[in-house]
């Protein structure tokens, strides 16, 4: 079973997304996946399934919960499933105790991460894990156990000296066991529009340093229509949108 | 650099420190170990557990204190102690303080001048009587039964003491020699060497390969319990001493013989048992061990565990102490002489055995021996010498007072011993400067972990207070 974590600097960088197609593509294809929401401060797995009643994964690390009471498969005919593991919202309104456990730097969630990693590596092919954007505990847990990591940055300025960051402190430390894929997520943000050089700038500049410390670097198009579809579910499918997937699959 | 800056800079080393951490971790997890895990999250994880133990922790030494057995402390039985005292001086004790059978006729025996010895020395050293006249008179009669520095026949004096009352003698004159000390009746540690020194050249006998054995004069047999009671005094006297050397014998070497001849004819290896005699002209081992050559077994073995270092022996004197329990003290804690169902039942078999038992720290034993005495042998007065004949004798009640002080008497001794090894010794409670030693320990761990648990919970509500960089 191989481990896939999908990490940013910040949220809306269309990191989900990327994370619940390639899911798809890979279940489409037959294999088996298991997709967890481990973005316990932002978890947007339900914007993409609907759910009546939710056994989230902090059920799991805070309470002890069987791993099998928190799986959810979700199937498309015989041939297509995916399994999914969500993170509840409603948990992070309601539970200040719990959430401040889950945010310190204890090693107590890094083991409970790696017995549900062991625990259903015969069961599937893939692990993909969707991680909290920036610093977290929570997220170094998931890349440590992870044997390939995407990172999707947009070319913002604030993200690529997010992403330098990430790279000088964590990604560094991590890449000489790790597979680093670059995803360069060519999605505009508000104002820089106005600003066609800066664009271009921080878009070369984030190039460049997926160059030179990850080891790919993927240019993705920019989509307009992208938000809560997962294509291999769909029957109209965006070819270039699953051009950028497959090409992604091969490398993993 | 600005505050902000220093934060973040903190913030990144807490992250790397972790990475580090996780990657240490993750290692331990591949090899089916168990990740270290921060005490203050283990601590705030099993926060009930965490204080409920420290209460407990924190209460055990006071209830130990408030609840600690008195009789560690006091003789619960003193009143019977000093009731008995004043039986001997009122019916066996002479007004020159010589301890005696019938008043009228001053009628005495050697084996009764040394059990009074030996016993009026350990009241005085449990301070149950002062130390003065006229009990040191009466303890210092012990040097009048001596002719050429062994231990005679009162009336006769030309014959000597048996190998047994011969070594009892000198464990007596040993611990006058404590008791004495200072006083007008001293004896010096060179008259005790020279009784010991009479003592080995009379009655220890060499066979063609140099071996030893204690014999009583005038046979070819000997016993096992003569055996064990030469090593065990001859053990204590190094003890105490700290000497092997002592004239022309080098005594560890005497008595390491002596174990090897136990070992070689006494000790019977598929049973675990021993005989009780052996002729050594003849060569042969005879009749099962009785109970005082089990008791004094018991006692040699835990001795030589005690002095000499990497001692060997088959079995273990705590494994002979329990073969004594076995089999011959039965539900009452009354010891038999031979097995559980035999009638005789002696006090003096309760008084060596409560001694025995309470030199080799097994303190509840030795207890229980004590009240089964107080219970079956005391009656108003006095003690009695046999559950079937009731006679109030002097050696009777002095063997009730040696089973009734040995719990006092035996920490003093222990005490007094050096060159010790606690191999084979479990510490007690028993002795008030352990139980402090072990009430300080366990208050100091108690702060120690108080304070960890304090601070954890500190830590605890600043993260809520202020909130943290890492948080969800």
């Amino acid at each position: 079973m191989k481990t896939i974590s999908v990490h940013s600097y910040k949220g809306g960088t269309g990191k989900t997304t990327f994370l619940l197609n390639l899911a798809g593509h890979f279940a489409k294809h037959g294999k088996k996946v298991l997709a967890i929401d481990y973005d316990l401060r932002a978890p947007s797995f339900q914007s993409y399934f609907k759910i009546d009643k939710l056994v989230a994964l902090s059920d799991y690390l805070l309470n002890d919960k069987p791993f099998s009471q928190i799986v959810f498969p979700c199937r498309l005919g015989e041939e297509i499933q995916l399994d999914l593991v969500f993170s509840s919202m409603e948990f992070l309104k309601q539970q200040s105790k719990q959430r401040d456990q889950l945010s310190r730097d204890d090693s107590k969630y890094l083991t409970k991460m790696f017995e549900l990693q062991k625990s259903v590596s015969k069961n599937y092919d893939f692990l993909m894990i969707d991680t909290i954007p920036g610093f977290f505990y929570r997220s170094i847990d998931s890349m440590m156990i992870s044997d390939v990591i995407i990172v999707v940055a947009n070319p913002s300025t604030s993200n690529i000296l997010g992403i330098d960051e990430l790279s000088t402190n964590i990604y560094s430390m991590l890449k000489r066991e790790t597979e680093m894929i670059l995803l360069i997520n060519k999605i505009e943000e508000e104002g820089l529009e106005d600003d066609k050089h800066i664009f271009e700038e921080n878009l070369a500049t984030l190039k460049k340093l997926g160059k030179e410390e990850f080891n790919h670097c993927i240019e993705v198009p920019y989509f307009n229509m992208l938000s809560e579809k997962i294509y291999a579910f769909e029957k109209e499918v965006n070819k270039e949108f699953m051009e950028v997937i497959t090409k992604l699959a091969k490398l993993i | 650099m600005n505050i902000e800056d220093k934060l973040k800079k903190d913030e990144l080393q807490k992250i790397q420190n972790y990475l580090q951490d996780s990657k240490k971790n993750v290692d331990k997890l591949k090899q089916g170990k168990r990740p270290k895990r921060k005490l203050t999250y283990f601590i705030q994880d099993n926060k009930r557990w965490v204080i409920f133990f420290s209460v407990l922790l924190v209460t055990t030494p006071f209830l130990a204190f408030l609840y600690q057995p008195t009789q560690d402390l006091i003789n619960p039985y003193t009143d019977t102690i000093l009731d008995t005292i004043d039986t001997l001086d009122a019916n066996f004790t002479t007004e020159s303080g010589l301890p005696v059978y019938e008043l009228v006729s001053e009628n005495t025996s050697s084996e009764l001048i040394i059990l009074s010895t030996l016993i009026n020395s350990m009241l005085v050293e449990c301070e149950l009587i002062p130390k003065e006249d006229p009990i040191l008179h009466t303890i210092s009669f012990i040097q009048q039964i001596m002719e050429n520095n062994s231990f005679v026949n009162y009336n006769e004096r030309t014959s000597k003491l048996s190998a047994f009352y011969q070594f009892l003698g000198i464990y007596a004159l040993l611990q006058a020699y404590y008791v004495l000390f200072n006083s007008s009746y001293e004896i010096s540690l060179n008259t005790i060497d020279l009784v010991i020194n009479s003592t080995l050249n009379n009655f220890l006998k060499y066979n063609i390969w140099s071996y030893f054995y204690v014999v009583s004069e005038a046979t070819n047999t000997t016993y096992l319990a003569d055996q064990a009671l030469a090593i065990s005094v001859l053990t204590t006297y190094m003890l105490l001493t700290g000497d092997q050397e002592m004239l022309s014998w080098n005594l560890k070497m005497v008595v390491q013989s002596l174990m090897d001849r136990i070992e070689s004819r006494f000790y019977i290896p598929y049973s675990q048992s021993f005989y009780h005699e052996y002729d050594y002209k003849i060569s042969i081992s005879s009749d099962l061990s009785t109970s005082k050559d089990l008791m004094f077994t018991a006692l040699s073995l835990s001795r030589m565990e005690k002095y000499v270092a990497n001692f060997y022996f088959p079995v273990s004197s705590s494994n002979v102490h329990q073969k004594v329990i076995t089999e011959l003290v039965d539900s009452n804690w009354l010891v038999h002489e031979i097995n559980k169902t035999d009638a005789t039942i002696l006090i003096e078999n309760q008084a060596f055995f409560s001694m025995v038992s309470q030199l080799m720290n097994f303190n509840i034993v030795g207890n229980e021996i004590r009240n089964a005495t107080m219970t079956h042998f005391y009656t108003t007065g006095g003690f009695v010498a046999d559950r079937i004949l009731s006679d109030v004798t002097p050696e009777s009640c002095l063997n009730g007072l040696l089973a009734i002080i040995s719990a006092d008497w035996s920490s003093i001794e222990n005490n007094r011993e050096i060159n010790v090894e606690p191999r084979t010794y479990p510490t007690t409670t028993h002795y008030p400067g352990e139980t402090s030693a072990m009430n300080l320990q366990l208050t100091l761990v108690t702060l120690i972990i108080t304070g960890v648990i304090l601070r954890a919970l500190i830590q605890f509500r600043k993260k809520r207070r202020y909130g943290d960089q890492g948080g969800i």
